[in-house]
């Protein structure tokens, strides 16, 4: 009798876990799928309400993906708090990291931009998204110097790339290095032959 | 006398230089007509129109030569040019990924494999190489070293749908079917109902 009693307790202890997991699994998937079809179709409010529903705030997926619906409805603040959460639960991923920097560049936060972008080539020195965008905020800085590190990199890693040939050409000839600069801007026009702006800054160089 | 002598100078200075911009200008002009002739799906023109101007120690030739050839079918040619794309720069990413596309129709998975360890080694967390290594040690049913690669990519994006499933697998395959489970629920979160990820979870037991 008492071996009856302690399996009648590990079964019901196992389809009690069982039902736990599977509710658990299909509340989640379901809130998501919801959350996905709200999304396709605009209805980014109703997209956020599916989440909210289950909403935990140890779950890194939900508050990763919240700040994607709160940017797509353009409620930056908030975007920004929900991959600032991401990025508390997981700070070696790259993921929560260049999804703020998106409400960032709208709420015109260079500084914590720059930051973000530090901290994604601090774990990822070749990335070439932050780099280039590193770059391009240094260059409307009028840091040029500090800008032709950040194009160099990814000039050194995709050498046909036109966006980094054509902005490293820029960025030299901004510093007076005209005869470098022409070599850059002949690389980017061989990507994009009649580049208006390549044309223009070779134009620039006597 | 001294006057005359600056004024040659000068001239061949400007004569050489005008010479140099007309050869760029013959450059820009072969990439111009081979992007015309790809578009037209004219391949073996635009092979002849880069051919026409070809200089060895030009990166960007060699590594769009690689390109032309490669979708014109001929994949040792193609391999040779992006090689020699390689040899000029040794650092280029993309010179390496684009040779493992004519490796890759040739079905030379050593060399492929080869290929993907050199990007690592200048590129750590590249995500598409870190996935694509994985898959060819999966394949050959090299769950470990699956993993690894897998596991960089989970640690990087961590709601990414394929590594998350492909480390399911690679766990289900290595008798790890706790962490695969949640892996597998990971990769439904982002695809719900995807098939794989759903029989993967129902083999968790």
């Amino acid at each position: 009798m008492e071996i009856v009693k302690k399996i009648f307790v590990v079964s019901a202890i196992l389809f009690h876990a069982a039902v736990g997991i599977a509710q658990n699994v299909s509340n989640m998937e379901k809130a998501f799928n919801g959350s996905y079809n709200e999304e396709y179709l605009k209805n980014y409010e109703k997209a956020i309400a599916e989440l909210n529903k289950v909403y935990s705030s140890d779950s890194y997926e939900m508050n990763l993906r919240l700040g994607w619906l709160y940017y797509l409805s353009k409620n930056y603040e908030t975007s920004g708090s929900y991959y600032q959460k991401a990025i508390s639960q997981k700070p070696e991923a790259l993921e929560p990291r260049l999804g703020i920097v998106m409400p960032l560049a709208f709420l015109d936060d260079g500084t914590k931009l720059l930051q973000q972008y530090a901290s994604i080539i601090k774990l990822h020195p070749q990335n070439t998204i932050a780099n280039y965008w590193s770059g391009v905020i240094n260059y409307n800085k009028k840091d040029y110097k500090s800008a032709q590190k950040f194009f160099e990199k990814i000039v050194e890693l995709y050498p046909f790339d036109y966006d980094s040939n054509h902005m490293l050409a820029w960025s030299l000839l901004n510093q007076g290095k005209s005869a470098e600069a022409k070599t850059f801007f002949q690389a980017a026009l061989m990507v994009r032959p009649s580049d208006a702006s390549a044309l223009e800054g070779l134009g620039k160089i006597k | 006398m001294k006057t005359i002598n600056k004024i040659i100078i000068l001239v061949a200075i400007v004569f050489q230089s005008m010479t140099v911009f007309s050869q760029s200008g013959d450059l820009q002009k072969a990439f111009v007509e081979s992007y015309t002739q790809e578009y037209n799906k004219k391949y073996t023109e635009a092979i002849a129109s880069l051919v026409k101007v070809y200089n060895e120690k030009s990166y960007e030739i060699n590594l769009r030569l690689g390109w032309l050839n490669y979708i014109n079918g001929n994949y040792p040619q193609s391999q040779s040019y992006y090689q020699k794309a390689i040899n000029l720069k040794s650092y280029s990413i993309e010179a390496k990924l684009g040779m493992i596309k004519p490796l890759s129709a040739l079905e030379s998975w050593d060399k492929v494999l080869l290929q993907y360890e050199e990007i690592l080694k200048i590129d750590p967390q590249n995500a598409n190489t870190n996935y694509w290594a994985g898959i060819i040690y999966y394949n050959r049913k090299k769950y470990d070293a699956a993993a690894k690669y897998f596991e960089k990519g989970v640690n990087l994006y961590p709601f990414d749908y394929d590594s998350n499933h492909m480390l399911g697998w690679t766990y289900l395959n290595l008798g790890r079917a706790q962490d695969a489970k949640i892996l597998f629920k990971k990769a439904l979160l982002s695809h719900p109902g995807d098939a794989s990820a759903t029989d993967g979870l129902s083999k968790c037991k």
